[in-house]
């Protein structure tokens, strides 16, 4: 018994012997949404070296005795997802933890996100005809939720393909057993913390199987996110659909009119979660600001000014309480264009200037002063 | 009557005493008084407080009363099951030892080996019924004061009440399987010495040192081989569709906890010196 678990195969997996292609045909044919059906398992690594904030990173971990994840807990260590998926709009994507779960079902028109801690449930009516297909936009409509599987990822970075970065085909990979070709996705210009980003494109598939994020000055990829398992054949319908279980609170977020407004069903106290918040960004999209282009360019938003001074004064429970403590947390720094709090990662930094602005960026925080200022 | 026919009736008759000796035993009767209270404790203040929230188990209490037996074995699973099956499993041999019973048994003439696959039935019958004896006072107390709803799974969509019960009767099966790897080393300790409580103890300071170890993430490297560490992964049991991701691996140290130390029990038991 012992021995059925410890002698793995470990063939070391010889170079796939592939046809050549170019990174244009790569491409034109990648698909990030499979056409015919597939399921699998991800795992999901993200070594982003953020400091230990209270809320945001649960360490890692993931095994049974893990706490209850959420997206967030994605941010640190290693995860694994469940994903099944079946046309272009219909498809599962599970996250476990040790006993809970968070699950996004895209249905048709219709995208439920399921959160087994608190049993809540937000359904998200999309437009019958998506006008935009920016990936602000699909994020919002999957309730709010960050990437998590390698379409999704690849989805995300190639959205933002522009003559500022140099794309080439690195060599062949196996990736979950199958042969793939690689797209290597190299910023041109040194301000950003990016080093480079390597896609795996499944040779006889074309869907996205593994994404890998590179930071400068790090061998270890950032974030690694790819196919352990995967299967090409179409996943039962049960799968899926999604019917709310009994005793859930439901909230709906209508986006079928083309507003964020949302509409609330059944409100209960899972309603004043990340999901309106989310919404809020959108409503004031005319306040946020892009300096800077490419891979190195700054997003600066405008808080109103009572948000974080009403995260201090109030009394708090669960997320927000979390937030901000995580808030307090962070280091204090003072700049040329003020002062704020740091948030500084392999990948990416956020600064929290006294202010009200908020500046996001792939750049370290030296940058994001000189962005502000 | 055959001598093979014998033998297989004396082992029957000594696997039925030794069941009747366990299921008599007033500690044994006042610990499953104890193991039993706790699903109902939980139901009534669940049903006194009145919303569940937090955790999943918990918060599905209102809506189906088959989580209090789900709650019930989680929380027990850590110490109370575990001890159960220890004092059983503690005694098992040091017990006989101890009251000069072993020498005798030896005389009867009973072989070293059916005594322990005697012993070793015994103990996987006694976890399998303190499992069972906590979700069936946890389903009984739960149905009686929250209903029979269909089940919320993990994953979300809800279960018929039918295949919940489904459900936490594999989440039962799985979890004798965990106490029955710990009974098994228990098994081992109890051939080391003459004094059952000590057997007892042995184990339990087994189980909490795994499950301490398990709560250091600086050595999760050792994490998957620990005795403790899958006991929570019944958890994919109660996903839609059943997830095996963490189960087998659970199922797969079990098994192999139970092959290496029942061997070890039997290498020891077949080999020392029977004084007492």
């Amino acid at each position: 018994m012992v021995g059925a678990t410890l002698v793995v195969p470990t063939i070391a997996a010889a170079e796939p012997d592939l046809p050549e292609v170019t990174a244009a045909e790569l491409l034109a044919n990648l698909r990030t949404e499979p056409v015919d059906g597939l399921s699998g398992t991800v795992v999901h690594r993200a070594d982003l070296g953020l400091p230990a904030l209270p809320g945001l990173t649960d360490g890692g971990g993931g095994g049974p005795v893990g706490s209850p994840v959420d997206a967030t807990s994605l941010l640190d260590g290693e995860h694994t997802l469940r994903v099944w998926a079946a046309g272009p709009d219909r498809a599962r994507v599970a996250l476990h933890g040790g006993m809970s779960e968070l699950a996004v079902v895209v249905d048709g028109d219709e995208v439920w996100v399921w959160r087994s801690e608190g049993a809540t449930v937000t359904q998200v009516l999309l437009p019958e005809h998506p006008t935009t297909d920016d990936a602000g936009h699909r994020a919002k409509a999957r309730g709010g939720l960050p990437p998590m599987t390698p379409a999704e990822y690849a989805d995300v970075l190639l959205a933002s393909l522009d003559p500022s970065t140099e794309v080439s085909v690195g060599a062949p990979v196996t990736v979950a057993g199958r042969p793939a070709y690689e797209l290597v996705l190299d910023p041109r210009s040194d301000g950003t913390l990016v080093d480079q980003v390597r896609i795996a494109v499944d040779a006889a598939d074309r869907v996205p199987t593994r994404v890998q994020v590179h930071a400068v000055g790090h061998s270890a990829p950032a974030i690694d996110v790819g196919f352990t398992d995967l299967s090409l054949t179409r996943p039962d319908d049960d799968v899926l659909t999604f019917t709310p279980p009994p005793g859930a609170t439901t909230d709906v977020l209508d986006l079928t009119d083309g507003t964020d407004k949302p509409a609330t069903g059944r409100d209960g106290e899972g309603s004043n979660d990340a999901d309106d918040t989310d919404a809020d960004d959108g409503e004031k999209a005319d306040q946020v600001t892009v300096v800077g282009d490419g891979w190195s360019r700054v997003l600066i938003a405008t808080l109103p000014p009572d948000a974080l001074a009403g995260l201090a004064g109030q009394e708090l429970t669960g997320e927000a309480s979390e937030l901000a403590a995580g808030l307090e947390a962070l280091p204090r720094v003072d700049g040329p264009a003020g002062a704020g709090r740091l948030l500084q990662s392999r990948l990416f930094s956020v600064l929290l200037l006294d202010d009200g602005r908020v500046l996001i960026g792939a750049v370290d925080g030296d940058t994001l002063q000189a962005a502000a200022g | 009557m055959s001598a093979a026919d014998g033998a297989v009736g004396m082992t029957w008759r000594l696997f039925t005493s030794e069941l009747r000796l366990i299921y008599t035993r007033r500690r044994n009767l006042a610990g499953a008084v104890v193991l039993a209270a706790v699903p109902v404790i939980i139901a009534i203040a669940i049903k006194v407080d009145g919303g569940g929230g937090g955790s999943f188990l918990f918060g599905q209490i209102p809506v189906n009363g088959l989580f209090v037996a789900l709650a019930a074995l989680m929380v027990q699973m850590p110490f109370f099951l575990p001890t159960a099956v220890a004092v059983i499993a503690g005694d098992s041999v040091a017990g006989e030892a101890n009251v000069g019973t072993l020498r005798y048994l030896l005389v009867v003439p009973v072989e070293r080996t059916r005594l322990l696959v005697v012993k070793f039935a015994a103990m996987v019958v006694f976890a399998a019924s303190a499992t069972l004896l906590v979700a069936g006072v946890g389903s009984a107390v739960g149905v009686a004061l929250f209903g029979t709803g269909p089940l919320p799974t993990l994953s979300g969509p809800a279960l018929t009440f039918g295949e919940g019960v489904g459900r936490v009767l594999l989440v039962c099966a799985y979890l004798t399987l965990c106490l029955v790897a710990i009974g098994s080393i228990g098994l081992f300790i109890s051939t080391l010495t003459e004094q059952p409580l000590g057997a007892t103890i042995g184990l339990l300071v087994v189980v909490l040192t795994s499950q301490i170890l398990d709560a250091i993430p600086q050595l999760s490297v050792i994490h998957e081989y620990l005795p403790t560490h899958w006991w929570l992964a019944f958890a994919d049991l109660l996903r839609d569709p059943v997830s095996l991701d963490t189960v087998t691996p659970g199922v797969l140290s079990a098994l192999a906890y139970t092959a290496i130390f029942t061997t070890a029990a039997w290498a020891r038991l077949t080999t020392k010196d029977i004084t007492s």
